[in-house]
C-alpha cells in the first residue's frame, strides 16, 4: 500500500500541495476527497486519524525529550564556557603579575650596571691621584732644602684620595654587584619559562572557549530547529 | 447520541471543534465557529460535552475559563452580563477593558433606568407585571430552572465564577476564555450586534492589555453561516468565519448506542434507524416511551402498508441507496450505506432478480459493478423516500453529488480510493506514510 501511496504521490503532483510537514491534498479537492473518505468508511477515517494523532504525540514526547536533553547539554557547555572565562581571567591576573614582578627584577638590575661604570671612571681617576700624590711629595721633599708642608700634605692628600678611588677600595662594593645579576637573572628566566608556559596555557584556554560557544551555538540552533519541527505540527 | 455521558459517531466532530476552536497556530484560525445542523441532530450535546471536557481537564487545550450563555437573552441580562464581567475582569485584571453597552430595548429600560453596574434585583429583573423574563445567565452547570436564583445571584456567580477560574490557574495563568451562546440566531438582534462587535472587539484588545490569551465564540443554529444572516452580527472577515456541520448519525453509531442501552436486535435497530433517520434527538424521544417497541411495530405496519412492505427495514434502506441512480455503482452504494454494507446489500440484489432489471460488470474488476434497478421498484422507492426519510434522502442526494464533483476532478476510481487513504492523515510526509501504512 505505502509503495503504491508514494509511487502515486510522485506520478500526480496535481493533486497535492506541500505544507510546513509534508504534503496536502490540493485545496480544491481537500474538502471533497474528506466526505468522500468519511463517507466511505468512517471508522476506517477515524482509525487512520487515531492511529496518525498517536504518532505525532509520540514523535512530539520525542521530540521534546530531545530538546530537554539539549537543553541539558547547554547547561553543561555553558558552565564549561563560565569555568573557562573564570581561568583566562585568573590566567591575565598571573601573567600580569609577573610581568611587574620581571620588570621589578629589571630595575634592580640596571642601577647595578651603572655603578659598575662609575667605579670604571674611578680607576682612571685613582692613577691620576697616586701620581699627583708622588709628584707632591717630591716637590716638598726632594726639590726643596727643606720639607715644604704644604706640598707633603697636598701630596699625601691625592695619595690617600687616590687610595679610596683605587678598584681595591670599592672591592666590597664590585663584589655585591655580580650575585644580585646572577639571582635577577635566574629570575628572569624562570619568569620568562613560567610565562610562556601561561600564554600557551591562555591560547588553550581560548580555544576551549571558542570550542565551547560554537557547541552553544549548535546546541542552541538544533533546539530552535527541533522547536520548529514542534511547534509547526 | 449521548449515554453516560459518551457521545457516539461525534468523534471525529470534537476533534475539529478542538482544532477549530483552540489551534491558534494555524493560519486560519478564526475565533468565530458555528456548530450547524438540523433540530435535535445534538448540536448543543456536541458543545456542552466539549466544554465539559475542557472543564475537567480531558482534553489538552490550556487553561480556559467557560462563559456558557444558555436559553434567549434579553438586554437586561446582556447588561448586566457586561457590567459585571467587565468589572469582574478589572478586579483580576488592572487595566481593564472598555466595552460599549449594549442598546437597551424600550420596553427593558425601566429596569436599568440607573444604568447602574451592580446586580440588578430580581425585583428589577421581573416587570411589574409579574411576567419573568426569559432570560437567564447560565455560568458553568447552573440550568435554566434556577431563574430565580440566578437571577439574584447574578452578580455573584459570575464574579465568583472569575475569580475561582483565576485562582484556580495560579497567578501566571495566561488563560482563554470561551464563550458558548447556544442557538445564537434566536437571539435578540440588538444582542447579536452588541456580541459580534463590541464584546467581540473588546476581548480582542484585552489580549494586548492583560494576561488573558483571547477569546473564541463557540454558537449553534441551524443554518451554515452562509444559508442565514448570522454572520452579520460579526465584524470579521466573511471568509474567517468557521463552522462545523454536525450530520445525522450513521448507522453503525446509531447500532452502538443502541447496543450499549441493550437494544441488540438487528430488526429493531433497522426500524428505529429507519424510522428516526438517525436524528439523536428522535431516538431520545423513541427511546423515552414506556412501550417504544410497540410504538415502532405499530408505526411500520401503518406506514409501509405498501408495496415495499415486503422487506425489512435494512433492505429498504439498501433499495433506497440503489434507487439514487439510474445506474447505481458498486462505489456510490459504498458511499451512500458505507463499504461495511454495501458488499451485503450487493449480494442481496444479485439474489433477487425481480429486483434488478439489468446488471454489469466488466471482467476487469470487481469495482467495475454496477445495477439498474427494475424501473418500477426504483420509482416506488424514491417516492417513498421523499415521503418518508426526506433527510435521508437528502443526505444521498448530498452524497451522489459529491461523487459527481470529485469525479470531475478525479477521473480514476483507484486514485478516489487512495486520495481518501491519504485524507486522514494530511498533513503526510514519508515518515507519516511508513508508520501508518509500513514500509
Amino acid at each position: 500500500m505505502n509503495q503504491e501511496l508514494k509511487k502515486f504521490l510522485q506520478q500526480h503532483p496535481e493533486y497535492f500541495e506541500r505544507s510546513n510537514d509534508g504534503h496536502l491534498i490540493a485545496s480544491n479537492l481537500r474538502s471533497l476527497v474528506d466526505a468522500y473518505a468519511l463517507a466511505m468508511d468512517a471508522k476506517d477515517y477515524e482509525s487512520l486519524r487515531v492511529k496518525v494523532a498517536d504518532f505525532r504525540a509520540k514523535e512530539d514526547a520525542k521530540l521534546k525529550q530531545e530538546v530537554e536533553l539539549l537543553n541539558q547539554r547547554l547547561e553543561q557547555e555553558k558552565a564549561i564556557y563560565d569555568e573557562v572565562m573564570r581561568e583566562l581571567a585568573d590566567s591575565e591576573k598571573k601573567l600580569s603579575e609577573m610581568e611587574s614582578e620581571l620588570r621589578q627584577v629589571i630595575a634592580m638590575k640596571k642601577p647595578k650596571n651603572g655603578s659598575k661604570s662609575s667605579g670604571k671612571r674611578g680607576g682612571y681617576l685613582y692613577l691620576v691621584l697616586y701620581f699627583m700624590g708622588i709628584l707632591m711629595l717630591y716637590i716638598g721633599f726632594i726639590v726643596s732644602d727643606r720639607p715644604v708642608f704644604v706640598y707633603v700634605v697636598s701630596g699625601m692628600a691625592c695619595f690617600v684620595a687616590g687610595l679610596m678611588f683605587s678598584p681595591r677600595g670599592n672591592a666590597s662594593k664590585q663584589s655585591f654587584s655580580p650575585v644580585v645579576a646572577r639571582v635577577s637573572d635566574q629570575f628572569q628566566d624562570r619568569n620568562e619559562r613560567i610565562k610562556r608556559v601561561w600564554d600557551v596555557k591562555k591560547q588553550l584556554l581560548y580555544d576551549r572557549k571558542k570550542l565551547a560557544l560554537s557547541k552553544i551555538n549548535e546546541c542552541d540552533n538544533i533546539i530552535q530547529e527541533k522547536l520548529s519541527h514542534l511547534h509547526g505540527k | 447520541m449521548k449515554s453516560n455521558n459518551q457521545l457516539y459517531g461525534r468523534l471525529l466532530a470534537l476533534d475539529r471543534l478542538q482544532e477549530e476552536t483552540f489551534n491558534e497556530i494555524n493560519p486560519n484560525f478564526s475565533p468565530v465557529i458555528l456548530v450547524h445542523g438540523i433540530t435535535g441532530v445534538g448540536k448543543t450535546a456536541l458543545c456542552e460535552h466539549f466544554t465539559n471536557l475542557i472543564r475537567h481537564q480531558l482534553i489538552g487545550v490550556g487553561e480556559t475559563i467557560i462563559i456558557a450563555y444558555k436559553g434567549i437573552p434579553q438586554s437586561s441580562s446582556t447588561i448586566a452580563f457586561s457590567n459585571l464581567l467587565l468589572e469582574s475582569i478589572k478586579r483580576l485584571r488592572p487595566g481593564g477593558i472598555k466595552m460599549s453597552r449594549v442598546d437597551v430595548q424600550p420596553d427593558n429600560s425601566r429596569l436599568f433606568s440607573t444604568a447602574s453596574i451592580t446586580e440588578p434585583s430580581a425585583s428589577e429583573l421581573y416587570g411589574e407585571d409579574g411576567a419573568a423574563y426569559t432570560d437567564v445567565l447560565a455560568v458553568k452547570t447552573l440550568s435554566h430552572c434556577e431563574e430565580v436564583e440566578l437571577a439574584q445571584g447574578l452578580a455573584q456567580n459570575l464574579t465568583d465564577l472569575l475569580q475561582k477560574d483565576y485562582f484556580m490557574l495560579g497567578a501566571n495563568a495566561c488563560p482563554r476564555i470561551l464563550f458558548y451562546f447556544d442557538q445564537f440566531a434566536h437571539y435578540p438582534e440588538n444582542i447579536k450586534r452588541w456580541i459580534g462587535a463590541g464584546l467581540y472587539k473588546a476581548f480582542e484588545s484585552l489580549k494586548q492589555s492583560t494576561v488573558i490569551q483571547g477569546s473564541v465564540y463557540l454558537q449553534t443554529g441551524t443554518l451554515a453561516w452562509e444559508q442565514g444572516d448570522l454572520a452579520d452580527s460579526w465584524q470579521v472577515h466573511p471568509a474567517a468565519l468557521r463552522q462545523i456541520e454536525l450530520l445525522r448519525l450513521s448507522y453503525s453509531d446509531c447500532q452502538e448506542w443502541l447496543s450499549e442501552l441493550g437494544h441488540t436486535d438487528r430488526d429493531l435497530v433497522d426500524l428505529l434507524y429507519e424510522e428516526t433517520e438517525g436524528v439523536p434527538a428522535r431516538i431520545k424521544a423513541l427511546l423515552a416511551q414506556d412501550d417504544f417497541m410497540g410504538t415502532l411495530t405499530n408505526l411500520r405496519q401503518s406506514r409501509h402498508a405498501d408495496s415495499l412492505a415486503q422487506f425489512s427495514a435494512k433492505q429498504r434502506r439498501w433499495l433506497h441507496a440503489a434507487a439514487m441512480q439510474a445506474q447505481c455503482s458498486r462505489e456510490a452504494l459504498q458511499l451512500l450505506i458505507g463499504k461495511g454494507e454495501a458488499q451485503d446489500a450487493i449480494d442481496w440484489l444479485q439474489q433477487d432478480p425481480t429486483l434488478i432489471d439489468r446488471a454489469y460488470q466488466t471482467a476487469k474488476s470487481t469495482d467495475e459493478w454496477s445495477i439498474r434497478l427494475n424501473p418500477k421498484l426504483r420509482a416506488d422507492v424514491l417516492h417513498q423516500a421523499k415521503k418518508r426519510k426526506p433527510l435521508c434522502h437528502a443526505g444521498y442526494k448530498d452524497k451522489i453529488e459529491l461523487l459527481h464533483a470529485l469525479n470531475k476532478q478525479v477521473p480514476s476510481r483507484r486514485h478516489r480510493d487512495l486520495l481518501s487513504q491519504l485524507s486522514p492523515i494530511q498533513p503526510f510526509s514519508e515518515k507519516v506514510l511508513n508508520e501508518v501504512f509500513g514500509r
